[in-house]
């Protein structure tokens, strides 16, 4: 993989130049050459920026670390499957039945009143689909018994799609909100809005990285 | 574009304003009680009915009595709802109690012997009971930030405490909770108090849109609501948020606050409140859709 032999050697100039400089005292390290890397994508994983408990009883209990991860995990395969699946297979999106609970499932289906709100639709094939951002805000309801059962994810879900000379830049940002189903956690009901912006792309992701030695 | 799916009650509103009709020293109290087993889902075209009391227990007072009742009947397909107001004085048929003022049906067999109460009376079928008692009325109304009354009249009245001279005000939480209590500077004392509650749940519910209905709120103001409240009944967490979705969906200007048609008299010794002429076409205009088309 070109990136990956790219940081090597990268990583191997870094090692050379400070094994020099070492024991060298005051001998200048030696030039480094231009090194070039790629730009790997990135995974498709949206991580909590905050995670609180709105309580109908003092005191507010925590929320819960095994909750935050079983809600992240929804989020990220809503990412997955409802956003960059069908933007890099031209595939109508698969794999939302353990995203959705079935009432939200029935609005989302193929000419669903919501599915414009939530849903990619298939493109001519993307090539590949970045994840600019994926962060969600978690707000979680628990009753007077001190149990949770809503969780509000306000989430920003920010993609770029390449393909050949052109990108869009796909921001779906709103609300979330998930309950108790199907013995996990899943989306019931939403409140978002889609934004696209058009581009051209830009020139193959190169960079030109100089390497600098560390001084002890 | 923007969807909301999960309609959901002008629940909040009606919560932290039912019932405000005693003063209250025990601890507070809000009883959300599902009258039957049913799941609330949102369905268009159906009318929700939900009835709200205010219930007068406190330390010292042996039997609670439903003296604020309202009905809030909900046109999620409309978009619109109306709010009834029984005074509390209604001389009624109680099931298996004969007939009393509809207010003891509570003392007599709590939420369901006065949902049945209502339902016989009025004759809608009841889906949920909120029933509220007020110590933490106040602080609720301040938490949210306080609401807008339009004064009608001179209002001065030491039992309540009210002090009010006519015109729209701001209020905080002491000064509606005299309002809400007030029947003394009235000419029909109950009968416009009760009206009075119903206008209190509009400025509460206009308060609460006015903030802005996204999930984290309404999270927020279920939040104020439960704390220093108890909820009995079944109602999840799930219910309360899509009925506080449905309520607070809806336009004040498209929910009417109206008091039953009543008059006053006697049964033995006892000062009540008759139905008046009207308030059967006024329950039928009610019950088909809640809303009032003839009324």
């Amino acid at each position: 993989m070109p990136a990956r032999r790219s940081a090597v050697l990268v990583a191997a100039a870094l090692i050379t130049a400070s094994a020099c400089s070492s024991g060298g005292g005051k001998k200048a390290a030696p030039p480094r050459p231009p090194t070039t890397t790629t730009t790997a994508a990135a995974p498709l994983k949206v991580t909590a920026s905050a995670a609180t408990v709105d309580s109908m009883r003092d005191p507010a209990p925590p929320f819960p670390d095994d909750l935050r991860d079983q809600v992240l995990a929804t989020l990220t395969s809503y990412l997955s499957a409802g956003i960059a699946a069908p933007l890099r297979t031209a595939q109508p999106s698969a794999g939302l039945d353990g995203v959705f609970t079935a009432d939200a499932l029935a609005r989302l289906a193929p000419g669903g009143p919501d599915r414009a709100a939530l849903i990619e639709e298939p493109a001519p094939v993307a090539g590949t689909v970045h994840p600019d951002t994926a962060t969600a805000t978690l707000v979680a309801l628990a009753g007077q018994n001190g149990e949770i059962g809503m969780v509000n994810a306000n989430v920003t879900l920010t993609v770029t799609a390449t393909n050949g000379g052109s990108r869009v830049q796909i921001a779906r940002t709103g609300d979330l909100v998930l309950v108790p189903a199907a013995g996990g956690w899943r989306i019931d009901s939403y409140d978002m809005s889609t934004k696209r912006d058009t581009a051209p792309a830009p020139v193959p992701s190169t960079t030109t990285t100089t390497a600098k030695a560390k001084k002890k | 574009m923007k969807r909301w799916f999960a309609a959901a009650g002008l629940f909040l509103a009606v919560v932290l304003t039912g019932g405000a009709v005693a003063l209250a020293q025990g601890q507070p109290v809000v009883e959300v009680h599902r009258v039957d087993e049913g799941h609330f889902t949102a369905a268009p075209g159906a009318p929700i009915f939900i009835m709200v009391l205010g219930v007068d227990g406190r330390p010292g007072i042996d039997s609670d009595r439903a003296d604020a009742i309202h009905i809030i009947g909900v046109n999620p397909a409309a978009g619109s709802a109306t709010i009834l107001d029984i005074p509390r004085d209604t001389w009624v048929p109680i099931p298996g109690r004969g007939s009393s003022k509809i207010n003891d049906a509570y003392t007599f067999g709590g939420a369901d012997l006065q949902a049945r109460t209502i339902q016989q009376f009025v004759g809608v079928d009841v889906r949920y009971v909120i029933t509220t008692t007020f110590a933490s009325f106040p602080r609720m109304v301040d938490e949210i930030g306080g609401i807008s009354l339009n004064i009608p009249q001179p209002m001065h009245d030491k039992f309540s405490g009210s002090n009010f001279d006519p015109g729209t005000r701001q209020m905080n939480g002491g000064e509606t909770f005299a309002f809400v209590r007030d029947r003394h500077s009235f000419n029909d004392g109950d009968i416009d108090r009760t009206g009075n509650q119903g206008a209190v749940i509009l400025a509460a519910l206009t308060r609460l849109r006015s903030q802005g209905v996204t999930a984290s709120n309404v999270f927020k103001w279920l939040g104020i609501l439960g704390r220093g409240t108890k909820i009995t009944g079944g109602a999840t967490v799930i219910d309360l948020y899509r009925l506080g979705r449905l309520g607070l969906s809806i336009d004040p200007a498209k929910v009417r606050n109206v008091v039953m048609p009543a008059g006053t008299g006697n049964v033995g010794a006892a000062s009540v409140v008759f139905p008046a002429a009207g308030a059967a076409s006024l329950f039928a205009d009610f019950k088909d859709d809640a809303v009032l088309q003839a009324h």
